[in-house]
């Protein structure tokens, strides 16, 4: 006889602050617990920031009663067979997946890191027979699941608060920003770790060209932390080789209220990447009226949907001339950024919340939930 | 007037024409720098094949390659952040020197790196083929010997 499900627990390989899988981990677990199932969180390396919200998961008991064991999917971790053995056991172990980005793109850069990459797949294919459901922040992330042999899927978006961006811009920031603009020259920006997949040379190399043939002044400014510092040496490099290191701003580790201010003061979003499970940066674009121009990848074009101009190439000059036309028009523009605040409601914290309620409480309930609303 | 020579009209085309050239000279500029950033980033992207090992040691060559002789001088002492700006100036012009052969020959290591890893793909693609065709003869062998 099956014991109804009392708790639900997640398990976070890598739990920190402000960062895309640690917010969804915060919301999730106050949304469980407002559904009056208590949620703890266990975690293999917690940062200090966050120490009070998570436990070492090595503390945790294996075997519980009534309780399924959630694993926040997205990177290789020991805590993988520990779920797993704990499954075996008779535990329910469920997976919620953000993507484990392919080995190939790191093998050059950071051998290291490609190496816990492909234990990563390993594990998440591991996973599969024994993991009862899968839940997948993308449409992109659940056809994954379902070729690596996820037996019950669904998808329900990441949480995010979008509400939060609409505190105030630091305003030391924002005034240096707008005094830059005032000077001239259009304001191109790109949010994401500093990563051989999220391809920020490309985003280099179309700059060079705009400003080559559209716009000498114009600039970009990358934010995000370091993911691969060789990769970072390479970015600065082929800076200085096409000339253009003076307009090209790499700033690590921002506190939200100076993203906000490169967010009121950017002209366009352009993303390159080639790897997104689900891509949070082009969410807050739209939500603050960020035009956005990407490359039709991985989850990109399900995040964008309409709201963006997707291009097929990453050839820079066609990159360059896309953020050139769009640019010149500003009807189009307009729309785009309508479209996108549009879009961003679609991810509204409400909307995403009930849709992660619905699919959970069917699957106690013992059903699947029905699919992802348009 | 009558029975002047007339000058022929500028031919706008024509690469001896001075803006005509200017113009050309322009367009071939930004060919090669359209060319020079698209080598670029085929260079820093990543590759489809399956030959990751060699792929990260040969980004190893290539990371190696360019040899930065702009060696900093910053120091606690300002005697010896002095002195190190002294070194670099009277050196500067050797150390560069030599560093453009050793990036030279750095280069010349990653392109044969490049070309060995196509060639291999290559060759591992055509037995991959050569596998498949002997093994649909070897059935056909099999099956006219059945009958």
């Amino acid at each position: 006889m099956s014991v109804p499900v009392e708790r639900i627990d997640q398990f976070v390989p890598g739990f920190a602050p402000f960062d895309a899988i640690g917010s969804h981990v915060l919301e999730l677990r106050r949304l469980l617990r407002a559904r009056g199932f208590p949620s703890d969180i266990w975690g293999e390396h917690i940062d200090p920031r966050v120490g009070a919200d998570a436990r070492p998961y090595r503390e945790c008991p294996p075997r519980s009663e009534g309780r399924v064991l959630l694993y926040q999917l997205s990177t290789g971790s020991p805590m993988a067979a520990w779920l797993a053995e704990a499954a075996a056991a008779g535990q329910p172990v469920w997976a919620n997946y953000h993507n484990i980005t392919p080995a190939r793109y790191f093998a050059r850069w950071e051998p290291e890191a490609a190496a816990s990459m492909v234990t990563a797949r390993q594990e998440m294919a591991a996973l599969a027979p024994v993991a009862a459901r899968a839940l997948a922040v993308s449409g992109y992330n659940e056809t994954e699941l379902i070729a690596a042999g996820y037996p019950s899927t669904a998808t329900a978006p990441l949480l995010v608060d979008l509400d939060r961006y609409h505190d105030d811009p630091d305003p030391a920031v924002l005034a240096r920003l707008q005094r830059r603009r005032d000077g001239g020259g259009a304001t191109w920006l790109f949010v994401g770790r500093i990563a051989p997949n999220k391809c920020q040379h490309h985003l280099i190399g179309a700059l060079a060209l705009y400003r080559r043939f559209h716009d000498p002044r114009a600039r970009l400014t990358l934010v995000g932390g370091v993911t691969s510092p060789r990769y970072l040496h390479s970015l600065r490099r082929l800076s200085a080789q096409l000339g253009v290191t003076d307009a090209v701003e790499i700033l690590d580790g921002l506190p939200t209220p100076a993203l906000l201010a490169h967010f009121a003061t950017a002209d366009v979003f352009v993303c390159m990447s080639e790897h997104e499970g689900f891509c949070v940066p082009v969410l807050e674009a739209f939500e603050l009226g960020v035009p956005v121009v990407a490359y039709r990848a991985a989850a990109l074009p399900e995040t964008v949907a309409d709201a963006g101009v997707l291009l097929d190439s990453k050839d820079p000059l066609e990159v360059a001339d896309a953020v050139a036309g769009l640019l010149a028009d500003e009807a189009r523009r307009a729309g785009l950024v309508k479209a996108g605040r549009a879009r961003a409601s679609a991810y509204a914290l409400p909307v995403t919340s009930a849709r992660t309620i619905e699919v959970i409480e069917g699957w106690l309930e013992g059903g699947g939930p029905g699919p992802l609303p348009a | 007037m009558i029975g002047a020579t007339l000058r022929p009209p500028p031919d706008r085309g024509s690469a001896t024409h001075p803006a005509a050239a200017r113009v050309n000279q322009r367009r071939a500029e930004d060919d090669r720098y359209v060319a020079e950033v698209r080598a670029a980033m085929d260079r820093l992207s990543a590759r489809t094949t399956d030959s990751g090992e060699a792929e990260a040691a040969l980004a190893l060559v290539e990371h190696a390659a360019a040899v930065d002789v702009d060696a900093p001088v910053a120091s606690v002492a300002p005697a010896a952040r002095y002195l190190k700006v002294g070194v670099k100036r009277l050196a500067g012009w050797y150390l560069r020197y030599l560093g453009e052969q050793v990036a030279d020959l750095g280069k010349a290591t990653a392109e044969l790196g490049v070309a060995l890893i196509e060639r291999t793909d290559r060759l591992e693609g055509t037995s991959a083929a050569t596998i498949a065709e002997l093994a649909a003869l070897r059935a056909r062998v099999e099956d006219l010997e059945r009958r």
